[in-house]
């Protein structure tokens, strides 16, 4: 695994280098300040496009290289925000260039109507980066629906070249078109069609509690390679009676067999999460991973570990693959013991290992009282901390433990949440 | 990583070496000033879209004559520009600058 400090700097060491790029190649020289201005941020706004669709691959070696998947996700969310700003103030500021000669030449400068398809391409890729990004933020939308309006943004960063085209500027734009569709069809082909994943077919589903199934996959070929507590992103498609709404979705697998065979716990959160309930024994699925390393490399020493509801998937991977071998406190918040995924699972594990403390409780609908739930100061100095589940149970666990004085170094999460 | 990074940085850093477009502006195109946005977007783009002298200097000269029809209507004096934009065109046996 890497240090954590290279993990964090990785990528936006390689984000700076995809935009500092384009603006030394493009640096102007003798135009007004505001000119110059203009043309940098385009080029950089460019740039940073460009490291944003390169983190947006699945690829288990990639994710390995950067640091894990969910943090390529952030940072591929992050750098199209900030192309996006800085794309917008690329105009703003030609505009401004032309406005001390008078207000009517900065309005034609930015004019789409007044312009030809040079600036007409730039703002129809503004238009629809800024779609591709809203829809990134409406986290509401169906993932059906989402996913189609996030691939906005990749035309969008097409008609941007487009733009640069009819600039006249087809030297570097060229080379640069061909990498964007490979990067989009590379996304497309090896990941939203699936052709990185595996073939695997569901051998069982059981409901484990109210709202969750869990689902053994039986490998077909070549089984991926994981360790329990990883995640895989998996699509279950149409076959033995059931019809299958194949989008890639991330699960935590929650068993590996020697043979290749996995099992997922899938709870009911949205629409194809919740079609998923009634999947039958023979549908067909492909399976792409394992990423994440939420539980890899964990010290010798005591491990405080906290679950809300199906984020305790990782954590029953690693208990039902063997014995402790260090002093770990469990904390399993979950809304009733209807929903309460693996409790029972979790209460013979616990019974028959003595380094295993479990301490299970229902909250309710409300958040949990988590001054009350976590161990006082004392009793979490020297351990290491592991969060998984809901975004907003992880922040508030997160700070909680900050409060009592546990560095950041010590305090390992993982976010249900990336799409 | 500990490949990937350096291997990543030479390659976004490579093209750095290579200078940005040409660019047009008051310097190297006479009658600017007397150029509405889209003209100088167009006439940018023309430019950086030659590949002979020839097709260049006479889309200049005819670029000149009507910047100097448009001074003469305005009743101003079209200022010289200080550079010639076809010049990286011409081959280095005709070494004379011209300005545009
Ligand atoms: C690393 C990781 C591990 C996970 N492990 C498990 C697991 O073991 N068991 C389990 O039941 N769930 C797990 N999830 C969450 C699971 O991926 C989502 O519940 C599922 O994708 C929802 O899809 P949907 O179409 O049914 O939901 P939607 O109708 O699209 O949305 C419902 C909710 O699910 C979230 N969501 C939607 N799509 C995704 C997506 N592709 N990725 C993440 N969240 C999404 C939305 O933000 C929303 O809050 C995990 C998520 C991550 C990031």
């Amino acid at each position: 695994m890497l240090s954590p400090a290279r993990n964090r700097l990785t990528i936006p060491l390689l984000l700076l280098a995809s935009t500092a790029a384009p603006v030394f190649w493009a640096l102007p020289e003798d135009l007004p300040p505001l000119r110059s201005l203009g043309i940098i941020l385009g080029w950089a706004g460019c740039g940073m496009l460009f490291g944003s669709l390169l983190l947006m691959l699945r690829e288990t070696w990639l994710s390995h290289w950067l640091g894990g998947l969910a943090a390529m996700y952030r940072w591929h969310h992050r750098a199209g925000v900030i192309a996006y700003v800085v794309l917008l103030a690329h105009p703003l500021a030609l505009a401004a260039d032309a406005l001390p000669a008078s207000p009517a030449l900065a309005w034609q400068t930015l004019s789409p109507f007044a312009n030809g398809w040079a600036v007409r391409l730039g703002w129809l890729s503004l238009l629809l980066l800024m779609f591709g990004l809203a829809a990134t933020f409406a986290s509401r939308i169906p993932y059906r629906i989402w996913r189609w309006l996030h691939a906005a943004l990749g035309i969008g960063v097409v008609l941007g070249l487009g733009h640069l085209l009819q600039l006249g500027i087809d030297e570097p734009v060229l080379p640069l078109l061909a990498l964007a569709v490979l990067l989009l069809g590379w996304r497309f082909i090896r990941d939203d069609a699936g052709l990185a994943a595996r073939p695997y077919i569901v051998r069982s589903a059981t409901p484990i509690a109210d709202g969750v199934v869990e689902i053994s996959l039986r490998p077909l070929a070549q089984p991926i390679a994981a360790d329990a507590g990883q995640f895989v992103v998996v699509a279950f498609h149409s076959g033995a009676g059931f019809r299958g709404c194949g989008q890639f979705h991330p699960f935590t697998i929650s068993s590996i067999a020697g043979d290749g065979e996995i099992r997922i716990g899938v709870k009911a959160l949205g629409d194809c999460t919740r079609h998923l309930q009634s999947i039958a024994t023979g549908v067909p699925a492909r399976v792409h991973g394992a990423f994440g390393h939420f539980l890899a490399g964990r010290p010798t020493t005591a491990q405080l570990w906290l679950a809300g509801g199906i984020g305790v998937t990782p954590f029953v991977a690693l208990l039902r693959g063997g014995p402790l071998h260090q002093p770990t406190t469990l904390i399993y918040l979950y809304r009733s013991e209807t929903d309460a995924a693996y409790l029972h699972e979790l209460q013979t594990l616990a019974a028959a290992d003595r380094l295993l403390s479990l301490q299970a409780y229902a909250t309710g609908e409300e958040p949990p009282e988590l001054a009350s739930l976590l161990p006082a100061s004392h009793d979490l100095s020297n351990r290491e901390c592991h969060v998984c589940g809901p975004p907003a149970m992880v922040a508030a666990v997160r700070k909680a433990l900050c409060q009592r004085g546990i560095t950041t170094r010590h305090i390992h999460f993982e976010n249900f949440d990336f799409r | 990583m500990n490949r990937l990074l350096p291997v990543l940085l030479l390659a976004l850093a490579a093209p750095a070496a290579a200078g940005g477009p040409w660019r047009a502006s008051e310097t190297n195109t006479r009658g600017w000033q007397l150029m509405t946005p889209e003209e100088r977007i167009e006439h940018q783009a023309r430019i950086r879209g030659f590949r002979s002298y020839d097709e260049c200097r006479s889309y200049q000269l005819a670029h000149h004559r009507l910047m100097e029809e448009r001074a003469r209507q305005r009743g101003i004096e079209l200022p010289r520009g200080r550079r010639d934009v076809c010049e990286h065109l011409r081959q280095a046996a005709e070494p004379a600058a011209r300005a545009d």
